[in-house]
């Protein structure tokens, strides 16, 4: 045995102390992408259905949603349990949203379902950059044993988020967005549910045939150079997608950027100036989403997304055409 | 092991990235390549922090450590005379190191904060003024739902993350 030089013991000691707790805190990183991946195919490959409550502030409400996948491709439908009946089907290529309270149905396409990856594999290898990642506790939520997974964001441009899936299915049974004060800003998380069998495809019930149809035509959003960008986004939020759209039920031109960190994603809209009516630049939110619009001299500027107000102004407010 | 590098670096389509990630899932031993290159990137950024800082608060710690007094034993080789001694103090010291590490990787994940966090009188400020309608009411769902599909977090949520744009919540302005 070669005998090593006591005076580099402690160092080597040192050495393989510090690699081993590096090391044991990167499998953990590595376990909870595995898991987030996981959770994203278990949304899509899985039939399930149940009933889950949404909460954020002091607004509470329950909904009913189904998911179901064949051959023919996947099926899903929400359905609004408390107040008016609102319901969303949503299959491979179009969105069906039915309005009990206006008595509107409308039906939009979509192309880019099947091409556009639930997680994008090259952001989520820089998701550690932006967040710590880690499992916690197993906890049990609607009768199924769920593992706890913790991202918590490194700066104050991202919310919190503790996820808990199914330890069988890797389905998701409870989401948590959290502030950083460590406020929850939203949570949903189901109260009953039936993942596989005995599970069929959702469908509308018959639509009274009074009810208002409005339709967005096919390809109504191609990728595209729309010449605008963002100067200043919050670090680790990249471009990951650039298209035209045109507005519901108009001919009127929409651009649309989307930028993400691999876990948020911020949507920056430029459209003409609507003429018709004024328009007053400000944030709100829904929910989690905070959003912020922005007049230009001759374009509407909206930003929304998941994610602080200060990273949604911050982009909102460096939007500019390309080339100034 | 090369191509779980490219996948690090983001080199691949989507299409071939989405079958290395699948690889990575089925092979114990991608996943620890996976890990390790992890490992090599953390310990490139991050080199300064960690192992200077690391080593000088191991060293005032292990100070104060009490003597590691040898157990009696019977082997009698030179060997184990000084292995056992030293197998001890590893003990000892894997304490201290996992502690020392601890709180030096709380240090390394708290910098990026003070440096990159927005001011906190600025966060303060954004607190949101106007109802949805206000900013084109049902206008508003339209773009929700456009970038609900490009979101990775509603993906992961599935048709769930829709609950937005169908609820039936009135604005209260003064939350």
């Amino acid at each position: 045995m070669t005998r090593v030089p006591v005076r580099l013991l402690p160092s080597l000691v040192l050495l393989h102390l510090w690699v081993g707790a590096a090391f044991a805190e990167t499998l953990q990183e590595t376990e909870a992408l595995v898991w987030l991946q996981k959770i994203a195919n278990a949304a899509r490959q899985l039939n399930y259905a149940g009933t889950f409550v949404y909460q954020h502030g002091d607004h509470v409400e329950s909904s009913r949603i189904t998911h179901f996948v064949d051959r023919a491709g996947e099926c899903e439908k929400l359905e609004t349990l408390d107040g008016p009946k609102r319901e969303i089907i949503r299959t491979d290529d179009e969105i069906l949203t039915l309005d009990g309270e206006h008595h509107v149905v409308k039906r939009e396409r979509r192309t880019r379902r099947n091409s556009f990856p639930a997680l994008l594999p090259d952001q989520l290898s820089h998701l550690t950059e932006h967040y710590q990642l880690r499992k916690g506790d197993q906890e049990r939520i609607a009768g199924y044993d769920a593992q706890a997974l913790v991202l918590e964001p490194r700066d104050g441009f991202r919310y919190g988020h503790k996820l808990w899936a199914d330890v069988n299915t890797g389905l998701l049974l409870k989401a948590r967005m959290l502030d950083e004060r460590g406020h929850v800003v939203e949570q949903s998380v189901f109260t009953q549910l039936s993942i596989g069998s005995g599970v069929t495809r959702p469908s509308f019930g018959p639509l009274p045939p009074e009810w208002r149809r409005e339709q967005q035509g096919p390809d109504s959003a191609a990728p595209a150079d729309t010449g605008w960008i963002v100067k200043d986004q919050p670090a680790g939020f990249r471009k990951i997608i650039e298209m035209r759209r045109l507005k519901a039920g108009t001919q009127t031109p929409v651009a649309h950027l989307v930028y993400s960190d691999g876990l948020a994603a911020v949507s920056v809209f430029i459209e003409p100036l609507p003429t018709t009516r004024k328009v007053q630049e400000g944030l709100t939110r829904q929910g989690a989403v905070n959003i912020y619009t922005r007049p230009l001299p001759d374009q509407l500027v909206t930003v929304l997304g998941e994610a602080p107000a200060v990273t949604v102004m911050q982009m909102a407010n460096s939007v500019t055409p390309r080339g100034q | 092991m090369e191509k779980i590098s490219q996948l690090m670096d983001g080199e691949f389509d989507e299409h071939e990235a989405r079958r290395q990630i699948r690889r990575l899932e089925l092979d114990a031993s991608l996943v620890q390549a996976w890990a390790t290159y992890h490992l090599i990137r953390d310990v490139l950024r991050h080199e300064t922090g960690a192992s200077s800082d690391l080593a000088g608060r191991l060293g005032q710690r292990l100070e104060h450590e009490p003597t590691v007094v040898a157990p009696h034993t019977r082997l009698p080789s030179r060997l184990a005379r000084y292995s056992l001694p030293l197998a001890a103090t590893v003990a000892g010291v894997t304490v201290v190191g996992w502690l020392a590490f601890t709180s030096q990787s709380h240090v390394d994940t708290v910098r990026p904060m003070a440096k990159n966090n927005p001011p906190a009188a600025m966060r303060e400020a954004l607190r949101p003024v106007l109802p949805v309608a206000a900013l084109a009411g049902s206008q508003m769902d339209d773009y929700l739902r456009a970038h609900q599909e490009f979101s990775p977090t509603s993906a992961m949520q599935g048709v769930a993350s829709y609950v937005r744009t169908v609820s039936n919540e009135d604005w209260d302005p003064s939350r």
